[in-house]
């Protein structure tokens, strides 16, 4: 009697499986879509949270987001969002069997696709100073670092963090300037740092931006503190002193000189500016859009005047950042080339 | 055409009673499958001296395929070959050109598909009885 063996793997697990291609895939570098299904009316061949992973030519790696014309209907749509590298919603049709997909299931079902696309390539110099470093940044900020050995290396950690700044500004075709200037923050900015830059940093807030902003402050030699609810002190650097909220932000105090940077995106935002100012911090930045900086300016009553006080709203550079660790090196950069100015 | 004109004309063709009517004796036929979603078309044409006399159909296939088949054949019966060939030629550039082309005047008569330039995923559903046609010819039975 022939053994059969068991169609079945008991290792199986559909989520892991998912997961662990979407890590091959990272690893060869390789531009790839993921189609979620996100809503279902009606009768539709896939259920709601079903994913399937398209390549740059629509075919389907893993999972099942429907069958036959519907896995065809998606699987374009995942090349243009790949050839556009912009996400996208798009309604599968399956129910008018003209102008629908031509299936006749009877629903319809709303699809988000989502590009990755291959790790931006960023030319650094050769370094053997800052190796460890360069490659440890570059794999926060998902680079594809590549080293030219034209370039001339760095003397300090500060150059090499305005580096990076530059070549992410000059590779996205963006301008590397401030953003309150960018974005027309409707004062006028005259800043006289009164107050010399101590190496110290408060960091107000608890998300992933206080993390990679502390984890940036940390590589200058900053003293960081980071305040903020819900605190977990091992997502930080050894050093960094981690003061948990129990209530209010209203008991924080600023020191003298220190920079703060508020990433708290919380009502308390405007209040923690004010008070950083009052405090005579040497450079108060906030991490926010131009609507909440318009909201700073309206509660300091600076709206359309002239601000002489270290006030950066937004925060950071123009680089087009695109993760947590790329808006800490804006943020940084700025506090870098300000403090040089104030020098 | 606005679009409730093209969406009759096409179902009236998805349910032609012609579909699987043959005639009786074939210089050409050809069969297509489009594996991805089990379209299937044949194709059975009687051409003499170089003109198509009758042509027959049988297809499988959702609304738009065999809406195209049906219309398909009403259109080159009568055609020669060498006009038949160019029709489907031009067909195929309309369908995939981008929706701010104008239809051309030639092809008046299948202005419905105009429509699916829209929706980039059943061209292939509209085209895949033009390339039986063509595979047809390659060579006679």
């Amino acid at each position: 009697m022939p053994k059969i063996s068991c169609p079945l793997s008991t290792t199986s697990d559909p989520v892991m499986d998912f997961f662990s291609k979407v890590q091959i895939l990272r690893s060869e570098n390789r531009p790839y879509a993921i189609a979620t299904v996100i809503e279902v009316l009606g009768s539709a061949s896939a259920r709601t949270s079903s994913k399937a992973i398209f390549d740059q030519d629509g075919v389907n790696l893993l999972g099942w987001v429907g069958g036959g014309c519907a896995e065809r209907f998606i699987g374009e749509e995942a090349v243009q969002a790949i050839r556009e590298g912009k996400t996208r919603i798009v309604l599968a049709d399956l129910d008018d069997e003209i102008f629908g997909l031509g299936v006749a299931c009877g629903g319809k079902m709303r699809v988000f696709i989502d590009p990755i696309l291959p790790a931006e390539v960023m030319m650094l110099p050769q370094t053997d100073q800052f190796h460890n470093e360069i490659r440890s940044l570059g794999g926060f900020y998902g680079w594809n670092i590549q080293e030219d050995l034209k370039l001339d290396p760095p003397q300090s950690i500060e150059d090499l963090l305005l580096l990076m700044a530059t070549t992410a500004a000059d590779k996205r075709d963006v301008t590397a300037k401030s953003l309150r200037e960018i974005k027309k923050v409707p004062a006028t900015f005259k800043t006289v740092n009164s107050q010399p830059y101590l190496k110290e940093v408060t960091i107000v807030g608890r998300t992933r931006i206080t993390e990679a902003l502390a984890r940036h402050f940390t590589l200058l030699n900053y003293s960081v503190r980071v305040v903020g609810p819900d605190l977990k002190s091992e997502n930080y650097p050894t050093n960094v002193k981690c003061h948990c909220l129990e209530d209010s932000y209203e008991h924080i105090d600023f020191h003298k000189g220190e920079v703060v940077v508020i990433a708290g995106h919380t009502a308390q935002d405007p209040l923690l500016v004010e008070k950083a100012l009052n405090q005579k911090a040497s450079h108060v930045a906030m991490i926010g859009s131009l609507k909440r900086s318009h909201e700073v300016l309206n509660h300091l009553k600076l709206m359309n005047q002239e601000v002489t006080l270290p006030l950066y709203i937004p925060a950071g550079l123009d680089l087009n950042a695109k993760n947590p660790d790329e808006i800490a090196l804006s943020v940084i950069s700025e506090v870098i080339l300000e403090k040089r100015k104030s020098e | 055409m606005n679009q409730e004109e093209a969406r009759k004309i096409l179902i009236e063709h998805s349910r032609s009673v012609k579909n699987g009517i043959f005639p009786e004796s074939i210089t050409h036929d050809s069969k297509i499958t489009n594996p991805i979603c089990g379209d299937h078309v044949e194709l059975k044409i009687a051409c003499d001296q170089n003109e198509i006399k009758k042509i027959g159909f049988k297809a499988v296939a959702c609304a738009i395929c065999t809406a195209s088949t049906s219309l398909l054949c009403k259109e080159v019966e009568g055609l020669t070959t060498d006009k038949a060939l160019e029709l489907a030629g031009t067909f195929e550039t309309s369908v995939l050109e981008p929706q701010s082309c104008a239809w051309p005047v030639e092809l008046s008569r299948l202005q419905c598909f105009e429509h699916l330039r829209v929706n980039p995923s059943r061209k292939a559903c509209a085209l895949l009885p033009w390339v039986a046609l063509k595979k047809a010819f390659m060579r006679p039975v």
